[in-house]
């Protein structure tokens, strides 16, 4: 899932601080489970501005809403949604900046007559997975060329820090990488899953190059399904 | 202790929002032991007089006075 951190308050505050009606808008998926920007963090924000604002005698009206997913057109296509977006000053969007961007950009196709202003509430982070209650690591960079296959399901772009093909480097030490202490060699964790499943011969010949053409070198990608386009 | 991280965390809240974190706190009390329950309720009690009333609440006050008015 994507991951994201809720970004200083007093920093939210200082963003929203000219509108006198914000509205919270959180997205249900990646960023609820992760609960940066889901149901209980949309109350908790909004509860926080209102008591911000109103013990400063500053009178806003901080309205809350949640959609299903902010990066995508269909779940924010109900027009009573739509007439609650138009009624705001600003739409302070716990989305991930996926979420954001995408409803910055919905919002000005489905509503033509009013400008509609959205700023980010998070700031996004990382592709993590859920490695235990309240912990989340990064495990894939999107590089567009998955090299699992050969290191065991443990990725070294994304988890050595240098994103090497041919590991580990002189800087990993007893399991650990140089730049921490508390992060794991990824090519330590590699070497041993390879030895685990018998395939450690499948890191002898020396990689060559990555071509990170599919990476993000090349710009924004585009992913297109012509079957499915419309 | 779960609880207890919760507790900081909304002691955090609380500071962000101007309400301040010394209005909350956590103590560990057993159902027997009621003079310490009766001690913290007089410690937290006097705390809140020092601290006074809630300053959103003063606002909300002045602001529906003056709507009042």
């Amino acid at each position: 899932m994507i991951t994201a951190d809720r970004k200083p308050f007093e920093e939210i505050k200082e963003s929203v601080k000219n509108y006198k009606k914000i509205m919270v808008l959180g997205c249900e998926t990646c960023v609820a489970v992760c609960q940066a920007g889901g149901e209980k963090e949309v109350e908790i924000l909004a509860s926080e501005l209102r008591l911000a604002f109103g013990n400063e005698g500053n009178k806003v009206e901080v309205s809350e809403e949640l959609v299903v997913r902010q990066c995508d057109d269909e779940f924010m296509a109900d027009p009573a949604f739509l007439e609650k977006v138009k009624e705001a000053d600003v739409i302070l969007s716990i989305a991930c900046g996926v979420g954001v961007q995408h409803s910055c950009n919905y919002f000005s196709r489905a509503i033509t007559d009013k400008i509609v202003r959205v700023i980010p509430g998070l700031n996004t982070t990382f592709m993590g997975a859920n490695i235990d209650v309240g912990l989340w690591e990064e495990r894939c960079l999107g590089c567009g060329d998955c090299v699992l296959e050969k290191t065991g399901g443990i990725c070294p772009i994304t988890r050595c820090a240098k994103s090497l093909l041919n590991g580990p480097c002189g800087g990993s030490s007893n399991g650990k990488c140089e730049i921490n202490k508390d992060t794991d060699c990824a090519w330590h964790l590699i070497i041993e899953r390879l030895e685990v499943l018998g395939e450690i011969d499948r890191i002898k010949p020396v990689e060559m190059y990555k071509d990170w053409r599919p990476s993000h070198g090349g710009g924004p990608r585009k992913r297109v399904r012509e079957d499915l386009r419309l | 202790m779960r609880a207890a991280k919760r507790i900081e965390y909304t002691k955090k809240l609380l500071d962000e929002i101007g309400i301040g974190s010394e209005r909350l706190e956590f103590f560990h009390i057993a159902a027997s032991e009621a003079p310490l329950f009766a001690k913290h309720a007089t410690e937290m009690t006097e705390r809140a007089k020092k601290l006074g009333p809630n300053p959103y609440r003063i606002n909300l006050q002045q602001e529906s006075k003056k709507d009042k008015e």
